[in-house]
């Protein structure tokens, strides 16, 4: 699974920056990310991903380090595993903020893998629904931020 | 494995609208041949099991004068072999027996296959050229959707959480049509699923054009662009400039059937296939055309 969008956005870099380290508000731009908790601050964080497609619904617990972190750019990896459905997911987020005009552009890259009986759902269904999960994540920052 | 749960066996839709309403998460069986993979894969865990199957008259078929009636439980059995079904709608009759195999055809019922909606569903896609709707039930009241808003996309419905879907109506086409159905696949599920119905004047020119392209896009869709380019077209000079337009239309991704690029010129091969087929039978004639790996009904 590999999405990747870019998003122009109103508020200046400064803002852009601050905000995507402001734990709480991040989170609450994820959709189905509860519970977020900080382990080690810029370092490492903890949260649940609940997801359902159709009648199956997924709910993991990840384990999120921050692995690269310099001007404009952030590097997330994330992995957790949902015991009752045996199903492991992996994931990396790559974040490049960048001066543009109208103020911001933000280039999310999200690569990452569902392993498990799990993929039996087909791998267009886990592709369409990271795309989804992307997109939404960038109307609600945009929102967050105002622009 | 199967995990302990409570079956329930409601003898009427309200019954089980209201065991439904009470109970969000419990699963609905109806023949058993998605849920119960999932359930011994682990996959779906319910507490409770409503079982639709004991309900009478769900599994009524009712052939009137411009629709047909299918019951949520009739199995694609029942419709391969119904003498009604197999004299008036025989692409539906033709259909239900190339869908999975006769294990799943034996039980498995055209409400559970339009309900759990798997993106490879073959009735989904071919009840489209029948201007479908589904008729839902809950205990505030009935409702009728078209089969296009229904199914949302890979697993997902429109259906409420109280509601039980109890039949698929499908619409008889206007005089002399013609049709013809192809799928392509080289797994249990089909990697590709195409309907194309046309109606034809004294003449022999396309009145009216219906294609559904299924398995290739999130959901199954009708491709308007590409009915439009048969509109008006004298049958023997019907190009495939609309096969084009059927594969400009879906939307596909890279999965273990195919590529994305791949599927889009399966649906352009398969889309000129199905309209040869059309015309051969327009003519009068059996369409005896055989594809590797694909089923012609």
């Amino acid at each position: 699974m590999r999405v990747a969008r870019e998003v122009a956005l109103a508020a200046p870099t400064e803002r852009v920056w601050q905000a995507l380290w402001d734990v709480p508000r991040m989170v609450a731009c994820v959709p189905g990310c509860v519970d977020a908790r900080e382990v080690e601050p810029r370092r490492r964080y903890q949260a649940r991903m609940s997801q359902k497609v159709g009648p199956i619904a997924l709910s993991v617990p990840l384990d999120i380090r921050v692995s690269e972190e310099g001007p404009g750019r952030l590097v997330l990896e994330a992995r957790g595993r949902d015991s009752l459905l045996a199903a492991e997911v992996q994931m990396s987020v790559r974040l490049a903020l960048e001066a543009a005009e109208p103020g911001s552009r933000l280039a999310v890259e999200a690569e990452g893998r569902v392993l498990g009986k799990l993929g039996a759902l087909g791998a267009s269904v886990i592709q369409r629904r990271a795309e989804e999960l992307v997109d939404e994540f960038t109307t609600r920052l945009r929102a967050a931020i105002g622009g | 494995m199967l995990r302990a749960f409570e079956l329930h066996r409601p003898a009427s839709v309200a019954e089980a609208s209201s065991l439904l309403a009470a109970r969000p998460d419990a699963a609905l069986y109806a023949g058993g041949t998605e849920l119960l993979l999932l359930m011994k894969a682990g996959l779906v865990r319910p507490a409770d099991v409503i079982d639709l199957k004991r309900i009478p008259d769900l599994d009524a078929l009712a052939d009137g004068a411009d629709a047909l009636a299918i019951g949520a439980t009739v199995t694609h059995r029942t419709l391969e072999r119904s003498p009604v079904v197999r004299a008036r709608w025989p692409l539906v009759a033709g259909v239900a027996a190339h869908v999975a195999n006769v294990r799943v055809r034996n039980v498995g019922t055209v409400g559970g296959n339009l309900a759990f909606a798997d993106p490879h569903s073959d009735l989904a896609t071919l009840f489209l050229v029948f201007d479908a709707t589904v008729d839902l039930a809950s205990a505030a009241g009935a409702r009728e959707l078209p089969l296009g808003d229904f199914v949302r996309g890979p697993y997902e419905t429109a259906r409420r959480p109280d509601e039980v879907l109890t039949a698929v109506r499908l619409r008889a086409w206007p005089a002399r049509p013609v049709g013809a159905y192809v799928k392509f696949g080289l797994h249990e599920r089909p990697t590709l699923g195409l309907a194309l119905a046309l109606t034809l004047d004294r003449d022999d020119r396309v009145t009216a054009a219906r294609l559904a392209v299924g398995c290739v896009s999130p959901a199954p869709h009708r491709v308007e662009a590409a009915e439009r380019a048969l509109v008006g077209q004298p049958l023997g000079a019907l190009t495939d400039e609309f096969a084009g337009l059927a594969a400009a239309a879906v939307d596909p991704v890279d999965d273990l059937h195919g590529g994305a690029d791949y599927k889009r010129e399966l649906t352009r091969v398969f889309a000129r296939r199905a309209l040869t087929a059309a015309v051969t039978r327009a003519e009068g004639r059996t369409p005896d055309a055989r594809y590797p790996h694909a089923i012609v009904v």
